[in-house]
């Protein structure tokens, strides 16, 4: 039974079939997203560690695999690592950013570690634009597609699986999946062992947590650091769906966006941090794609709201109204058929 | 299970900036006896039971559990040694399932880290199966089984205190530190809690310190009970001794029966 | 000499005004226990409004309808969320966060990409003595604010309404029981914490900036470091975070050629890098009490 629970995720292999380059490329980046909304939901929806700084490692892993896969020329260094070995990479380069952070991480709770974490963007953005070599400075620079084991994730070789044509998105698309399944199930293990447990009781008794055995601070930075890789894979994943990878998109908004995220979705739960991924970044998409059919939304050029805006009106305002009405978030909602009543002794 | 060593208290002093918490308070727990610390609201019967379980830090004097000095351990530390405490004001995770709060009881006899845990080890798998064994057995012993799936937020106020205690035995302690236990309950909650304190030292033989207000209650249960009154001592003896002790009287009793 | 000497009040004066923002983020936190992160974004409506109605009723005039303005969208907040809001109080921080989405990006977008000017009667003038230079904006600055945190500070020390803020500050369950109504105080402290802010506004964006434009709540931020390495539930670490953030950025962004060599832009980031070493030594800031544990 809790088997086929899981069966409805197999839709998820149908799109490449089925669906055009803008909804593939929608769905590259809700996984990308989710995997980071996942990672922070870790530290801020069930250890109760507030991050702003989450975009900072997001723009670790993207420039990490950008640097370690690229080839140098005359502008940018890079150091032509094979793909897999330079996104390996770039997500280890992320958690030692977030294990460095550690003595801050640990050592704050809650809002306060939010606040010390805006620090992450503004030298992040600092670095950015500054160290040109590696980042490519305010134009950014290109992606490096990936090339698993002799198969290249771009249109560069033909390919057609049951008569589609597989170019970049139709190959990113499995690949972001797997991806975005193994976060997720890595993350559902964590929370329901023995270190879900205590991250869960850090952050609704702390003391007690100390009393049991936990070691808070250093448990805090450990999850920390987990989000932190989290952050640099989903960066990756960004930046081989981009394929250009440019400072200025990693600012304090895209912090605020990931918060947006777990919030929508259901500040502890992974399902939620997917759902939450999936509309903040569907949102700003879906109103540029019918901004024609839209009352109020701009089409490019026109009066009115631009789309951009008019997303972060919905999901700025989505924010409020679920912490206001729905505590757990959309994935808090019961949906009979999707969610299954938890067996409860009376 | 390794044999109960003594805990001795021994010139315990606190101060929060100028106020005397705690003026020099010498007690000893023996070896598989019930200890009562009593005495009248901010007598410094908490601070007390927080110095000895880490979470505040002595000014002077010394906390010894055997040849282990716990004065200056982190609260963590101390749990390492044997010591399980409850909260006067529960401090179970609401919105953890009773199970998972009693396994958070055992955690510091649990090795999985976040890797094992995220890859599902077999190692992990095998040892969250033999522990959630022991904590449905200790569930049944206190009472609670029937709860285990239930998030602790929805239980009532009784049955919360009785998960608490049940935490604090999931950590196999060797001395158990109850801070009010039937606080807050009704006349009957209480004769069943305090049933079940003493069949948990009957069971289990550990040493168990026990702050309360419910004299009669301690008198019950207490083998030797120690009597503080702001921040000192003024008292240490069995229950019939401390009973007859003037100034008791006139601190604690006396102040109930006027 | 002369340079540096500049440069200190310059990075006073800056101070003061994020020490003006820290406050009213500060009595946020004491009175609600909430951290507000659309703070900033209070501050640019303060500006926006003050912009927009210059031409019209003045620069006092216009200043004061922003004062409102903001001080009312603040009870607003109060009134709408923290009141109905069952979360925990972190939670309903990270609401406020979706309170300063929508308003930025409201202000943002009635921006576009045009630079205000707020109409102040200081414009770019200079006074010189003692063959130092400062614009009056950055002394007006300083003396505003100090003007206004000593009056807040007077009337928090003295008057019923500061007393009954302490009450509240220290144990608002107990508060409650003595009478004092938490509604009130909580609202009160969105209130002024959105009229400083909107004060603070005019000097963000006077002279030597160019004006008010989307990027000004981006200067507003580094009012959080400030609060926070004073510690946020101290007002004197709010004050000292201020005055500590503004000079070094004035003195990072004035000496930044010496200091080339860790890149352009230096005089934004040095604040933050200030925060980040002294949450090394102190997590709870200068002033902050260390984090009460009560059992």
């Amino acid at each position: 039974m809790s088997k086929l629970r899981w069966a409805p995720l197999l839709l998820l292999l149908l799109p490449p079939f089925y669906l055009d380059m803008f909804w593939l490329q929608a769905g590259l980046f809700v996984m990308a997203a989710a995997i980071g909304a996942i990672g922070l939901n870790l530290l801020t929806g069930s250890t109760g560690q507030l991050s702003i700084g989450h975009s900072f490692f997001l723009a670790i892993g993207a420039y990490g695999y950008v640097y370690f896969a690229g080839e140098s020329d005359g502008h940018v260094a890079g150091l032509g690592l094979p793909t897999p070995l330079a996104a390996v990479l770039a997500v280890v380069l992320a958690g030692l950013a977030g294990l460095a952070f550690s003595p801050i991480a640990g050592r704050l709770s809650g809002m306060y570690l939010g606040i010390a974490s805006l620090a992450l963007i503004f030298v992040g953005q600092h670095v950015l634009f500054n160290f040109e070599k590696v980042t490519g400075g305010y134009n950014g620079r290109s992606v490096e597609p990936m090339n698993l084991f002799g198969f290249p994730f771009d249109g560069s070789t033909d390919l057609v699986v049951m008569g589609v044509p597989f170019g970049a998105q139709e190959r990113l698309w499995f690949f972001g999946l797997v991806l975005l399944g193994l976060a997720a199930w890595f993350a559902y293990g964590v929370l329901n062992g023995r270190p879900g447990r205590a991250m869960n009781l850090i952050r609704d008794q702390q003391i007690a947590a100390g009393v049991l055995g936990v070691p808070v601070a250093r448990m805090r930075s450990a999850v920390f650091t987990l989000s932190s890789m989290y952050a640099g894979l989903a960066g990756v994943l960004l930046a081989l769906a981009f394929q250009r990878a440019v400072p200025d998109y990693f600012g304090v908004l895209l912090a605020f966006e990931y918060l947006a995220m777990i919030v929508i979705g259901g500040l502890g739960s992974v399902a939620g941090a997917v759902v939450g991924a999936a509309f903040v970044t569907l949102l700003p998409q879906l109103l540029t794609r019918y901004s024609d059919s839209l009352p109020l939304v701009a089409a490019a050029g026109g009066e009115g709201v631009a789309p951009s805006d008019a997303a972060r009106y919905l999901y700025g305002g989505a924010v409020v109204v679920i912490v206001l009405f729905l505590p757990a978030g959309l994935s808090g909602l019961r949906v009979p058929f999707l969610t299954p009543r938890k067996e409860t002794t009376p | 299970m390794s044999a109960i060593p003594e805990l001795v208290v021994k010139d315990l002093t606190v101060r929060f900036s100028g106020l005397v918490a705690l003026d020099s308070v010498s007690f000893t727990v023996h070896p598989g006896t019930l200890h009562a610390v009593i005495g009248p609201n901010g007598a410094g019967k908490s601070t007390c039971f927080n110095v000895l379980s880490g979470v505040y830090k002595a000014t002077s004097g010394s906390v010894h559990f055997g040849r282990r000095d716990l004065t200056t351990m982190s609260p963590h530390r101390v749990g390492a040694l044997g010591v399980s405490r409850t909260f006067q004001n529960l401090a179970l995770s609401a919105a953890l399932s009773v199970e998972d709060n009693l396994l958070l009881g055992r955690y510091r006899l649990m090795k999985t880290g976040i890797v094992r845990a995220g890859l599902r080890w077999p190692s992990a798998l095998r040892e969250e199966r033999r522990h959630r064994e022991r904590v449905r057995e200790i569930a049944d012993f206190v009472g609670v089984a029937h709860h285990l799936k239930i998030p602790v937020g929805g239980l009532p106020y009784g049955d919360q205190k009785r998960v608490e205690l049940a935490r604090a035995l999931c950590g196999e302690p060797r001395l158990l530190m109850l801070d009010e236990p039937v606080a807050g309950m009704n006349a009957t909650e209480r004769l069943s809690m305090a049933g079940l304190i003493v069949s948990v030292r009957e069971a289990l033989g550990i040493s168990v310190l026990l702050v309360e207000h419910d004299m009669g209650m301690v008198m019950r249960l207490a083998d030797e009970v120690t009597v503080l009154d702001f921040g000192k001592r003024i008292a240490t003896g069995t229950p019939a001794e401390v009973q007859e002790n003037p100034e008791v009287l006139r601190a604690y009793l006396g102040e109930e029966v006027s | 000499m002369t340079r540096l000497l500049e440069l200190l009040i310059n990075g006073l004066s800056l101070g003061a005004v994020y020490a003006l923002i820290a406050l009213g983020f500060v009595v946020i936190f004491k009175a609600t226990e909430v951290v507000n992160f659309a703070h900033a974004s209070l501050l640019l409506l303060g500006g926006y409004v003050t912009a927009v109605f210059h031409d019209d009723f003045g620069f006092v005039g216009a200043l004061a309808v922003g004062i409102v303005v903001a001080a009312a969208v603040g009870a607003f907040v109060e009134f709408f969320l923290l009141r109905r809001a069952k979360a925990r109080r972190d939670v309903i921080g990270i609401a406020t966060i979706g309170i300063d989405i929508v308003l930025t990006a409201e202000l943002s977008r009635r921006l576009g990409t045009s630079v205000l000017a707020l109409g102040d009667p200081w414009g770019n003038k200079v006074v010189q003595f003692g063959g130092i230079t400062i614009a009056q904006t950055r002394i007006a600055a300083l003396i505003v604010a100090a003007v206004l945190i000593a009056l807040f500070l007077a009337a928090f020390k003295y008057t019923p309404w500061g007393i009954s803020m302490r009450a509240v500050a220290e144990d608002s369950e107990t508060a409650a029981l003595m009478g004092i109504r938490l509604g009130r105080i909580s609202m009160s402290a969105w209130c002024v914490a959105g009229a400083l802010a909107a004060v603070a506004a005019v000097f963000i964006a006077a002279f030597p900036t160019p004006g008010l434009d989307r990027t000004t709540s981006l200067v507003a931020l580094k009012a959080f470091p400030a609060a926070i390495l004073g510690g946020l539930d101290s007002m004197t670490g709010a004050l000292v975070g201020g005055l500590l953030i503004g000079l070094t950025e004035a003195l990072v962004g004035g000496y930044q050629n010496e200091l080339s060599f860790l890149g352009r832009g230096l005089g934004d980031v040095a604040p933050y890098a200030v925060m980040i070493v002294i949450l090394l030594v102190r997590p709870s800031g200068l002033f902050g009490t260390r984090e009460a544990s009560r059992v």
